[in-house]
């Protein structure tokens, strides 16, 4: 089966095994074999690896952040590609989306913000 | 135990390739990877500006207007094999023969569209089914 690394993955929405939406796909990792064709190894999340793309400037900026804040900017995420269940409009992978670093800025969110307002 | 590097797609994205004469082929847009014993393993490498428009899943009527628009300029597109990139610098990507003895993207493949590259073989597959069939029932 054929497989478009750029527009068949890269910035698909990443849905885990509860169907909960865990980010998009910023990275793709190749694995350079020697002597091998390169393999597909696994896919990024996260807001540096989205910085690094906007250049190096912003890829600074963000790892600044992180640093300061580590709980809102959050880490990467890397996803293997034997974990993909599917690859379609969306990307399925068979983890538990409540435990990866990607939704530490929403859970911070949650708590420190909206959980305060009345009625929320 | 063979050496492994690590390269990333999302910063290849873009770079200009060049020849082993140093001649531009043009931007790597597109990887195209196959499924091989659970694994995805790259098999060809799509550059040029065709490649592009192919990445945006340009259909039929935009190619036609991308050639009518651009010409042969924008109508380009390569498709190199994975044992002929080098990727040992992912920042200034190399093909290692020369630019004319790479494959351009093909007339099949320009009106293929978003249709996976495994469509023909599919067609194939089928049509030998159907001939087994045939010889079932005979």
């Amino acid at each position: 089966m054929e497989f478009r690394v750029v527009h068949d993955l890269l910035d698909k929405p990443v849905l885990d095994d509860e169907r909960r939406n865990i980010g998009r796909v910023d990275g793709v990792v190749l694995e350079l074999r020697r002597g091998a064709a390169p393999r597909v190894a696994a896919f990024e999340i996260g807001g540096r690896v989205w910085a690094r793309r906007l250049g190096p400037r912003m890829a600074r900026w963000v790892e600044w952040m992180g640093k300061r804040w580590p709980a809102v900017a959050n880490g990467v995420t890397r996803i293997a590609m034997r974990d993909v269940r599917h690859v379609g409009i969306t990307v399925s992978v068979k983890c538990d989306g409540r435990r990866l670093p990607t939704l530490a800025w929403e859970q911070w969110l949650r708590r420190r913000v909206i959980g305060r307002i009345p009625g929320a | 135990m063979a050496s492994v590097r690590e390269c990333r797609v999302e910063l290849l994205l873009g770079c200009r390739v060049v020849d082993v004469d140093g001649v531009v082929v043009g931007r790597l847009e597109e990887i195209v990877a196959e499924l091989d014993d659970d694994e995805y393993v790259v098999r060809e490498f799509h550059v040029g500006v065709f490649a592009a428009f192919e990445r945006l899943g340009g259909g039929m009527l935009g190619r036609g207007l991308l050639r009518l628009v651009g010409g042969k300029r924008l109508y380009t597109g390569y498709v190199v094999p994975w044992k002929v990139m080098d990727l040992s610098d992912p920042e200034r990507p190399r093909v290692t023969v020369p630019k004319r003895e790479l494959r351009e993207l093909g007339e099949t493949q320009r009106s293929a569209g978003t249709m996976p590259r495994g469509q023909p073989s599919l067609r194939a597959a089928g049509g030998h089914r159907q001939s087994a069939n045939e010889n079932t029932v005979s």
